[in-house]
């Protein structure tokens, strides 16, 4: 009985906002890694993503958690026309492909954080 | 957020695990009041079972030795030789301790054939037995002698015998009436003959030899009795005591399974034989010779 009223404490204490909120910015940055080497395909080499001519559009990269959102994306409108393709030039997209394969690997850093942070907060009242 | 970025992903987290460590909370509120109330259930019993304990005295308290009605019943083997021979006690002594759990149902007329038994000791009640007018009977397997036992016993064998009380009935049967192969070899040899009315006074049959001093099964025993019961017949094919074909209806049923069919197949068989008596040609619808004539 002493152990089930620890228990309640410890659930209680427990701030799941914030490890959620933490584990989104973990799981953005992740992704903007992904992101930003999907950016850096030389000159000349293969072109479904785009080259690294200047290095303008992979410093508009940038992410962002806030609550129980976090964003990934780019400042630049280069990043728009070469995800989406323009008029003249097809679309080279390189921010939902790098999204997509990272996406398992950002859910999975989430839940880990959260049943980390259960686990030690049990493990704290046991203590 | 997405705004600040002219083109980005947006990763939202849906918090299922909030709701879910909510509830697992006022699932352990509810525990908590449950255990709570258990327990203080618990500890009022205890007291109420303390209280209850200590008003007992330490007579009541102390436990039933049931070997004592087996010593005293050990003068049993000296009775007198003309109410039973001694070495068909003795086994039955060693054998089995006398436990007075004998079923009130298998010893209706005790009090008439208690006379038999009156040179016993008579065996102390337990303070915790049943009704004074079972004690005597409880304690009758100690007073009496195996052999008077086994034929009162089997005198008062009626249909309606329990089987929680057949093995007590029957093991003291087997070791002071005979032995088991001449129980077992039909009744003409046992000589046991069929029960007579209830109250009747009953005197043992001598055995031929003596007995081991053994506690033979009680399930086939009983069998063995049953049939010893039974007048003895001759040798012949067994009978049956039920074929197991009825005729109810108009149908007959084998075993279970109906023959109505078999029936039916045979007065359909008889409906396609031949008929029988005149048959053939019809005279009447055949031509008219010259000269003949026309039968009517």
């Amino acid at each position: 009985m002493r152990t089930l009223d620890a228990l309640h404490a410890a659930l209680g204490r427990l701030d799941l906002p914030a490890v959620g909120e933490t584990a989104l910015a973990v799981a953005a940055a992740e992704i903007e890694t992904r992101v930003r080497a999907a950016l850096s395909h030389p000159v000349g080499g293969a072109h479904a993503a785009p080259w690294l001519r200047s290095g303008g559009l992979l410093d508009s990269i940038s992410h962002q958690a806030v609550g129980a959102q976090a964003a990934v994306g780019s400042t630049s409108l280069v990043a728009v026309y070469q995800e989406l393709g323009t008029r003249t030039d097809p679309p080279r997209p390189f921010l939902v492909p790098a999204a997509m394969a990272e996406s398992e690997a950002a859910a999975g850093t989430v839940a880990e954080s959260v049943v980390a942070a259960i686990t030690a907060a049990v493990a704290g009242e046991r203590a | 957020m997405i705004d600040a970025y002219t083109i980005g992903i947006n990763l939202a987290l849906q918090d299922g695990v909030s709701t879910g460590i909510a509830l697992i909370r006022r699932e352990l509120d509810a525990l908590n009041a449950t255990l709570a109330l258990s327990m203080s259930g618990l500890a009022q019993f205890q007291h109420s079972g303390v209280q209850a304990l200590s008003h007992l005295s330490p007579m009541a308290l102390t436990p039933v030795v049931r070997g004592k009605s087996l010593a005293e019943a050990e003068p049993v083997a000296a009775k007198p030789a003309g109410v039973m021979a001694p070495e068909l006690v003795a086994p039955v002594a060693h054998a089995r301790p006398a436990e007075p759990i004998i079923s009130p149902l298998i010893w209706p007329k005790l009090p008439e054939i208690a006379p038999v038994a009156a040179g016993a000791g008579a065996v102390v009640p337990t303070p915790s037995a049943a009704p004074a007018t079972a004690a005597p009977i409880a304690d009758a397997p100690a007073a009496l002698g195996g052999s008077e036992l086994a034929m009162l016993a089997m005198s008062m064998l009626p249909a309606t015998i329990s089987a929680a009380s057949a093995p007590q009935v029957e093991n003291t049967v087997l070791l002071a009436d005979t032995p088991r192969e001449d129980a077992t070899s039909g009744a003409s040899e046992v000589g046991v003959a069929p029960p007579p009315p209830p109250g009747q006074a009953i005197i043992p049959a001598a055995p031929s030899a003596p007995l081991p001093a053994v506690t033979a099964p009680v399930a086939p025993s009983i069998a063995v009795h049953e049939a010893a019961m039974e007048p003895a017949r001759p040798s012949m094919a067994p009978q049956e005591r039920s074929s197991g074909s009825t005729q109810l209806s108009g149908e007959i049923t084998l075993d279970g399974a109906r023959v109505g069919r078999w029936m039916a197949d045979q007065l359909a068989r008889g409906a396609a034989r031949a008929p029988s008596g005149g048959s053939g040609h019809d005279p009447r619808q055949g031509m008219v010779w010259p000269g003949g004539r026309a039968q009517s």
